[in-house]
Formats: C-alpha cells, sequence, structure tokens
C-alpha cells in the first residue's frame, strides 16, 4: 500500500510538483524553474497520514495521465519528471478531446489555451532529457507506451494534431 | 473525466428546480433528490431567483417543486410573483414541457386549486410537505417526481428503451411506461448533471450555479466534477453532497491559488481557468 508520506514526497521531490498546503486540500502544481507550468491543479488531497484509498490512487493515476501501477510503484522512483510531463501532456489533450464531446462550443477556447501548456510541459520534458538521462527507462517507456495509445483517438481532429504532434516528436527523440 | 464521459447517457440528465423560502426545506429536498433519485437539483430561495434560473437557457430544468406561501421579501411583486402558483404560471409559459409540482403544508387547501385553475396551471401532483428519515418507504415527492421525468423521456425518445437495454436494464416485454419508468428508477444509475450553488466558505460567494457531472464508482465514491470550468481536480465523497461539497472547497482553494500568482505567471490553459473561476466567484464584503 502506499501511504501519504510517500505519495506527498514523490509528488514534491521527485515529480518536483509544488505542494501548496490550503484550508482543506494539498494542491501540487506543475513548477519549473520557479515558475508555474500554466496548468490548474493536477492533484489536490485531502490532508491525511496512512494508507491512500483505492479511489484517491486511482483519481491520482488518471489526473496524472499514468497507470495505477505507476503511482503504486511510485515510492521505488522508475518513473521521472520528463516521463510524468509527458504523460500529462497526453492527459491535457485527451481533456480536450472530452470536452468537446459534451460541449463543442467550449473546445475552440479549450484547445488554443491548451497549446501554450502542452508545448511548455514538453519544453519542460525535453529540457530534463536534454541534461539528464537522454533516453526513456523500460518502465518509462512502458507508461508511455500506455499513453499514447490513448492519444490515438485524438489523431483524427485537426485541431489537436499540433499537440499531438509536440507529444510524438519528443518521446520519440529519447526513444 | 475520461471515464466520465464514455459512460454518460447525454439525452438523459434530467434536473429539477425546488422553490422555498425555507432553508432547512430546500436542503432536506435538495439531499433526498440527490441521494435517492437519477435527478440533478437546482434550489431558489425566492421568487425573483426563481425566475432568473427559469429564464436561463443554460440551466437544464425538467420539472419544478415550489412551496405555495413565500414570506414579505422572497415574494416579487414588482414582477408579480406573489406566491408559488405565479412562478408555475411562468415556468409553464417559458418551459412549457417541464412538469410543475406543489410542495406545501397547505396543498389541501381549496382556494390554492381554485387560483391554480384560474391560472390553467397544468399541475402532477400536489405534495403535502413532510420531512422523512431517509430511507422512508411511503410514496415520496422525489420518487414521484423521477418516475414522471422517465415517463415522459420514454414518451418522448423512442430510442430511449434501446439505450437501456443496451446499458443492462432488463424491460419487459410489451413495454408498459409505467412499469418501467419504475423499473428504470429502481435500477439505472446514470452519471448525474447537477448545480453547485454554495462553495462552503464564509468568504466567497457562488455566483451563478455551476454546472457539475457526478458519477458513482463501484467503490460507491461519488466523483463531482466541474468540467465547463476546465478544473482537473473533482470533488470526492460518499454521497453526491459530500462530493459537491469536496469541490466548492476545491473550486475555492483553486482560485485563491491563481489569485496569488503574478498576473504574468498566469498564461495558456491556466489563465482560462482563472477568467472561469473569477467569472463565478466573489469574495463577500468584508472579508479582505
Amino acid at each position: 500500500m502506499l501511504n501519504h508520506r510517500d505519495l506527498e514526497t514523490w509528488l514534491a521531490k521527485k515529480l518536483k510538483y509544488e505542494k501548496n498546503d490550503r484550508r482543506r486540500h494539498i494542491h501540487f502544481l506543475p513548477r519549473i524553474h520557479g515558475r508555474q507550468v500554466p496548468l490548474p491543479t493536477i492533484v489536490a488531497l485531502t490532508r491525511g497520514s496512512g494508507d491512500v484509498g483505492d479511489n484517491v490512487v486511482r483519481g491520482i493515476a488518471e489526473a496524472l495521465g499514468v497507470r495505477v501501477l505507476d503511482v503504486r510503484r511510485s515510492t521505488k522512483c522508475t518513473v521521472g519528471a520528463a516521463c510524468m510531463y509527458v504523460c500529462q501532456a497526453v492527459y491535457c489533450i485527451l481533456f480536450c478531446k472530452n470536452c468537446l464531446v459534451l460541449d463543442p462550443t467550449i473546445h475552440q477556447e479549450n484547445v488554443a489555451a491548451m497549446g501554450v501548456s502542452v508545448s511548455r510541459l514538453v519544453s519542460a520534458a525535453e529540457c530534463i532529457m536534454r541534461e539528464g538521462p537522454r533516453r526513456w527507462c523500460p518502465d518509462e517507456q512502458s507508461a508511455i507506451a500506455h499513453c499514447l495509445a490513448r492519444l490515438s483517438c485524438c489523431e483524427e481532429r485537426r485541431e489537436l494534431c499540433g499537440m499531438v504532434a509536440l507529444v510524438r516528436g519528443l518521446v520519440e527523440r529519447y526513444a | 473525466m475520461h471515464s466520465m464521459q464514455t459512460s454518460l447517457d447525454l439525452t438523459y440528465s434530467p434536473a429539477v428546480l425546488i422553490v422555498d423560502d425555507d432553508a432547512s426545506a430546500r436542503k432536506y429536498y435538495r439531499e433526498r433528490f440527490h441521494e435517492e433519485t437519477s435527478l440533478g437539483v437546482i434550489t431558489a430561495a425566492n421568487l425573483a431567483q426563481a425566475k432568473v434560473f427559469i429564464d436561463s437557457p443554460s440551466l437544464k430544468i425538467d420539472a419544478v417543486v415550489a412551496d405555495l406561501f413565500f414570506d414579505i421579501g422572497t415574494d416579487a411583486p414588482d414582477q408579480n410573483l406573489f406566491d408559488g402558483l405565479d412562478i408555475l404560471s411562468v415556468n409553464q409559459r417559458l418551459r412549457p414541457s417541464a412538469s410543475q409540482y406543489v410542495l406545501s403544508y397547505w396543498s389541501g387547501r381549496g382556494e390554492r386549486h381554485q387560483k391554480a385553475d384560474e391560472l390553467g396551471l397544468k399541475i402532477s401532483s400536489w405534495f403535502e410537505k413532510a420531512f422523512l428519515p431517509p430511507g422512508e418507504t411511503v410514496s415520496t415527492p422525489w420518487a414521484q417526481v423521477e418516475r414522471d421525468i422517465i415517463r415522459h423521456q420514454l414518451e418522448k425518445d423512442r430510442l430511449f428503451a434501446e439505450r437501456l437495454r443496451s446499458l443492462g436494464v432488463e424491460l419487459a416485454e410489451p413495454l408498459n411506461v409505467e412499469a418501467v419508468a419504475e423499473t428504470v428508477r429502481q435500477s439505472f444509475h446514470p452519471p448525474k448533471r447537477t448545480y453547485l450553488q454554495e462553495c462552503d466558505d464564509p468568504r466567497y460567494l457562488l455566483l451563478d450555479p455551476i454546472e457539475v457531472i457526478c458519477f458513482t464508482e463501484e467503490t460507491r465514491t461519488v466523483r463531482a466534477n466541474a468540467w465547463r470550468l476546465g478544473v482537473f481536480t473533482e470533488g470526492l465523497g460518499e454521497s453526491t453532497e459530500e462530493a459537491l461539497l469536496d469541490l466548492g472547497i476545491k473550486l475555492v482553494e483553486q482560485y485563491e491559488l491563481f489569485e496569488e500568482e503574478p498576473d504574468e505567471h498566469v498564461e495558456g490553459y491556466a489563465r482560462l481557468v482563472r477568467d472561469r473561476l473569477r467569472g463565478c466567484l466573489r469574495k463577500r464584503a468584508g472579508n479582505a
């Protein structure tokens, strides 16, 4: 089981998400070189101790764009920040696609703004990869493959193609 | 978010407007509708607010449940709205397909029925107000309103029964609308489109109802998603009410996080979400 303290440490230290204590929840936002990646809170944890519930782990995995397995194995630190940014970018693209299903009128506005945020995530991941590992490790490859498989449903949408290409380009450069 | 869309039946997401000037009655009936039906809920504390909601094309209202008598200050004489029947009359004109109900301690009063007749109101039921404990099995307003809405859905959407079958709801042949409505009511638990109207933080005020989609996981955890705002975090709880409460708090926290950030740092998608939050949340006067 994953406990609250390990999860918080993973998000704040390993993934470099900024931990922000609010009234009832702890918010985690991506921040690179002190500047916020232009996204809302990725994960908001209810303050607590002890083991993290299954539903919370599932929610975190979904919000980060990774598998439940990746969150459960987080203490082993097999998936790095760059990989998480890629998964996060994929989540953002899927988020836009899903909003289109519910209400096409807000889709264009979301896509235009999300383009800026996804390119920032990709740049941040590129920066880490260039200075560090230069290749995805096996666990990261597996997490990314899972993500990219989910992206295939977005490729038929012309307005999402640019963001999808950015992510795919980065993944291939460090394959 | 992803799982929500794949399971959401977009054509069946009804909501009920409850109009009552008594805060405890609004709370009680909102909870009963939320926890015991597939219906979303929006509440109005006075007749003027109810009219604004009925007028608003962005709010989905499939039924209106109105109290009869309103205290001075909660009526709207300047708009010719003096009691619950007046607001039902407005609703009947603006939203003729929404079914209408009276829910009052005085539902049996003859002169009210006479006024309804004079106004030409179609009122599906006159309910007596009663605060029953959760799980009470006697006939309840929320159950009847839900049954009526399902029946209307079956009548107007010929493919609805087919879609129910594809979702695993067993319907007997030949279809009997009343029986189907009851079967669906007991067995069909689709994601719920409802509205967040309070943020559980005395420092802040929600300006307009925020559309929220709630869905229940197999573990019975309810997740509440304000997807129109574009926030990523969801409210979590063991009931719809709890999940909405959690979501309201998260929205305030998110708003404060954005407001503390230098303006030039809030770009791209974050700016879009911040501006949407600014459009629906206000700091109350006196809270610096």
